[in-house]
């Protein structure tokens, strides 16, 4: 089931992530097995079944892939391997540098270059979100015109100052606020984001093996 | 001390029980406030010792620790280090002055055994069980009747280190209501003491356990963020490593964990160090005398600094747990608003400032740490006893979980660290024409091979008929209930073959087993059983019989007509059951009973979602009006949108939440 449904909150990719805190806490206030102790053991069962979907649902929303994946469920975009485009040479140029980057630092025992890595990455994955949300509010086929146009500038500064972005993806970013609904820049954006996830937890687990 | 008035009337007392590497305590709320209960040794805490002496004797505590030294082999020291672990785990190989049984069977060889000698073996959950009954009997004691328990488990355990903790409890005899995480109680005992809102770590190094977990307390929410940790790694450890810098001065050769000395040495050893490390908490140095080999004694000096020496690798282990778990939760040390130490070994002088530097801040522990799990779980008891809203605590899943792949990798199905209770689904596939048959093996932990994860369980699904490649689905649902256990359900869905799967663990006992452990502690058989089941058939039946008039009482109003004449038909058949002495019969009315309660049960967790949401709503609708307008103005407002709302909620109108999994508890307005 949509998770957006489930927990009866406005579907968007950039939500407030507090306030889903909060309506997962109060859910859970009602369905939490903890409230079921003495109850007849086929209610305890409803009760817990209730309570997992909504854990599950949260779980789905509060990460950006997930959430992403939610929402091209959501709009009918087909996602996946077998759905999403190769990826671009920049792309895979910008990936096999941050690799390399990231085993020199390690092989170097170079903490302080790990975790300035680890920032440069969360700046680009700020980008990356940015770009989403742009997508995304389009798909939705809100208010796409100006709104977004101001969106599209400050995802482009974030770009620069993030790590030499390529430009395609803005482009395509554009385009799709343009109206014409591309999901291929979509599922590149989701790609990277995915990407950046990894690239997260390698780092934190070369910070692990460092320390 | 003040005495509880004797009542034989007084319902029974829930209680929560600390069962600890070193030490275990049993507490209960009184007037709402935690209170250690007094054990069989007269103090509250109870040393987790169990001695098994000659013809049946079994002795917990002080009196089993004084047999230590004279007859370490009879005497088991830290069990649960041992908890859901195997014969040949490595734990057995570290100094130690137990013998493990050799494992003959496959079956003997999922369950660590201590060799008793003529006495025969224990397995971990029956030396649990020991103290468990030894603890609960001093709760008898005390309050005549005890209810439900909390038992609490350190959060870093697995599926099979908590199975092996929930059996102890019920061969012990205790209606187990739930498992709880060490810190998370220790949070719980806090949090609800001082009432104050923020983000808390919580430090626990026991005698054989560590953890550290990291969790927001909002508005009565304790929500855990994070968890990691290390479930052999405690005092136990700086013992370990001390004992074996004193062995070669008493003149025992060691090299690595091995040494030649006999059991005997080895305990006196150990108990030398530990005694050190005691002394060590306020002298610098400290000068231990020594038995020689070959008889005589010496002394030896050893110095805090030698000792701080000694524990920094298992230090560095700590806070390599810690820096991953801020990592997790998307933190830094700053953002932590407290840290609350827990367990005997933060009194280590060492430790608490590792911990101080490690957070940038003096640690708590106005709560003894000793304590302060026990009285979280009392409180957690007495908080479900009651069923209360007030104070929640949602836990996680500490290590992930996942199915190993067809190149022995790991296919993460749920992650570390997510809410608790939880499920997924996963489908597989044949992959290759005309197999017939699936095998998965399920595994926990965080490495890339599954053979360096910790398996759980592996099942088989046979007699999928003959298809092409790809062609058969196999459904997996993974569910992760309050207690942090597994279950693991497929089917086979192309053929309509809708087959369950049984699931044998990789570690523990089976049910079966269990079942036959507590049919031998039965002395008389047959009849005693049959005793037995009627019993708790009559407290399942009161209970539920109960729980329905409390129902009745307050939300009655959702159920039809019929419904109710059907629902207070299917009470009185139960009532008359347990009047009964039919043990099946009471069975089969409680059935009937849920039977017609289902569709009811699924709209008051409406009405529920309904009375949260509400409240919120109620709240923002004020704050908003005093933010913009005159509050007199809007008050009115307010009131008269909440009581639509309220109105609209009482009766079956308006849409109603579907948050089932099946959606049976949809309901018509």
């Amino acid at each position: 089931m949509d998770p957006f449904e489930l927990l009866q909150i406005p579907p968007s990719f950039d939500l407030d992530l507090n306030a889903l805190s909060a309506r997962h806490r109060e859910l859970s206030r009602a369905l939490h097995p903890d409230r079921y102790v003495g109850a007849p053991s086929a209610e305890r069962r409803q009760a817990l079944g209730r309570a997992i979907s909504v854990n599950e649902a949260w779980r789905r929303l509060k990460e950006p892939v997930s959430r992403a994946e939610a929402l091209c469920e959501r709009y009918g975009v087909p996602y996946g391997e077998r759905a999403e485009p190769k990826a671009s040479p920049d792309w895979l140029m910008e990936v096999m540098e941050l690799r390399e980057a990231l085993a020199e630092a390690r092989r170097a025992r170079d903490i302080a270059r790990v975790e300035q890595l680890t920032r440069d990455v969360k700046a680009a994955r700020e980008a990356t979100l940015e770009r989403l949300t742009a997508h995304f509010r389009a798909l939705s086929g809100g208010h796409v015109a100006e709104d977004s146009a101001a969106k599209d500038s400050a995802a482009d500064g974030a770009v620069e100052r993030g790590r030499g972005e390529e430009d395609s993806a803005a482009d395509g970013g554009a385009s799709a606020l343009r109206g014409a609904v591309s999901h291929e820049a979509l599922l590149r954006e989701l790609g990277k984001l995915r990407y950046y996830r990894r690239f997260m937890d390698e780092a934190g687990a070369t910070l692990d093996e460092l320390a | 001390m003040l005495l509880d008035i004797f009542d034989p009337k007084a319902p029974p007392k829930p209680i929560g029980i600390d069962l600890g590497t070193t030490n275990s305590v049993v507490a209960y709320v009184r007037d709402g406030h935690p209170l250690a209960i007094t054990n069989c040794d007269g103090g509250v805490l109870l040393p987790s010792v169990v001695y098994y002496g000659p013809r049946g004797q079994v002795l917990v505590g002080k009196t089993a620790q004084s047999y230590a030294t004279r007859e370490p082999g009879r005497t088991i020291q830290s069990a649960k280090r041992y908890m859901g672990r195997s014969a040949d785990d490595p734990q057995t190989a570290q100094l130690s002055a137990h013998r493990f049984k050799e494992a003959g069977s496959e079956a003997e060889r999922r369950v660590v055994r201590f060799d008793l000698g003529e006495e025969g073996a224990r397995t971990p959950v029956e030396i649990s069980a020991e103290i468990l009954k030894s603890l609960r009997q001093s709760a008898v004691s005390q309050l005549n009747a005890v209810g439900g328990v909390v038992i609490t488990v350190p959060a870093y355990f697995d599926d099979a280190q908590r199975q092996a903790t929930k059996d102890a409890g019920r061969l012990a005899g205790l209606e187990v209501l739930r498992l709880l995480n060490e810190p998370t109680a220790a949070a719980l005992a806090y949090g609800l003491e001082k009432r104050k809102d923020g983000v808390f770590a919580v430090f626990d190094l026991g005698g054989g356990t560590f953890d550290v977990t990291l969790l927001r307390l909002e508005e009565g929410v304790f929500q855990v963020l994070s968890t990691g940790g290390d479930s052999a790694l405690g005092g136990d450890d700086m013992d370990r490593a001390l004992a074996l810098q004193l062995l070669p001065v008493m003149g025992f050769a060691v090299e690595g964990e091995r040494t030649e000395a006999p059991p005997e040495v080895i305990g006196l050893a150990l108990e030398a160090a530990r005694r050190a490390k005691h002394a060590l908490t306020d002298a610098a140095e400290l000068d231990l005398e020594l038995p020689k080999r070959g008889g005589g004694s010496l002394v030896h000096r050893v110095t805090r600094a030698e000792f701080d020496a000694l524990i920094a690798p298992l230090l560095g282990r700590t806070g390599r747990a810690c820096r991953r778990a801020l990592r997790d939760a998307e933190l830094t040390p700053e953002e932590v608003d407290g840290v609350i130490l827990v367990g005997g070994s933060t009194r280590v002088p060492r430790v608490r400032q590792f911990v101080a530097e490690l957070f940038g801040q003096e640690p708590l522990s106005d709560i003894d740490p000793d304590l302060v799990v026990a009285f979280g779980a009392a409180q957690q008891a007495a908080l479900l006893a009651e069923s209360s809203d007030e104070v929640l605590l949602l836990d996680v899943l500490p290590l992930s979980l996942g199915i190993e792949t067809m190149g022995g990798g790991v296919d993460k199905i749920l992650p570390r660290n997510t809410t608790i209770p939880v499920g997924a689904r996963s489908s597989f596939t044949t992959f290759a024409d005309d197999q017939t048959g699936f095998e998965l093996h399920v595994v926990q932990g965080e490495r890339e091979l599954a053979a360096d994860c910790r398996s759980l369980a592996r099942f088989t699904l046979r007699g999928i008929p003959p298809m092409p490649a790809g062609m058969a689905r196999l459904d997996v649902s993974f569910h992760v209930d309050a207690d942090g256990l597994l279950t693991v359900l497929a089917k086979e869905l192309t053929t309509g073959l809708e087959q369950q799967v049984e699931v044998v663990p990789s570690y523990g006992l089976t049910d079966e087993q269990v079942e036959q452990m507590l049919l031998d502690a039965l002395d008389h058989g047959e009849a005693d059983l049959e005793a037995r089941r009627l019993a708790d058939a009559r407290v399942e039946g009161e209970r539920i019989s109960k729980a329905t008039s409390k129902a009745l009482a307050s939300d009655a109003d959702l159920l039809s007509a019929e419904e109710r004449a059907l629902v207070e038909q299917a009470q009185r058949e139960l009532k008359a059951a347990i009047e009964g002495s039919g043990a099946s019969v009471i069975q089969a009315r409680i059935e009937s009973l849920e039977d017609v309660t289902h569709a009811w049960a699924g709209r008051r967790m409406d009405r529920a979602i309904r009375a949260v949401t509400l409240g919120r709503q109620v709240g923002e609708v004020e704050r908003r009006v005093e933010h913009a307008r005159g509050i007199e103005a809007h008050l009115e407002e307010s009131a008269a949108k909440a009581a639509q709302q309220a109105a609209e909620s009482a009766g079956l109108t308006g849409t109603q939440f579907d948050l089932t999994t099946g959606g049976q508890a949809k309901t018509e307005s």
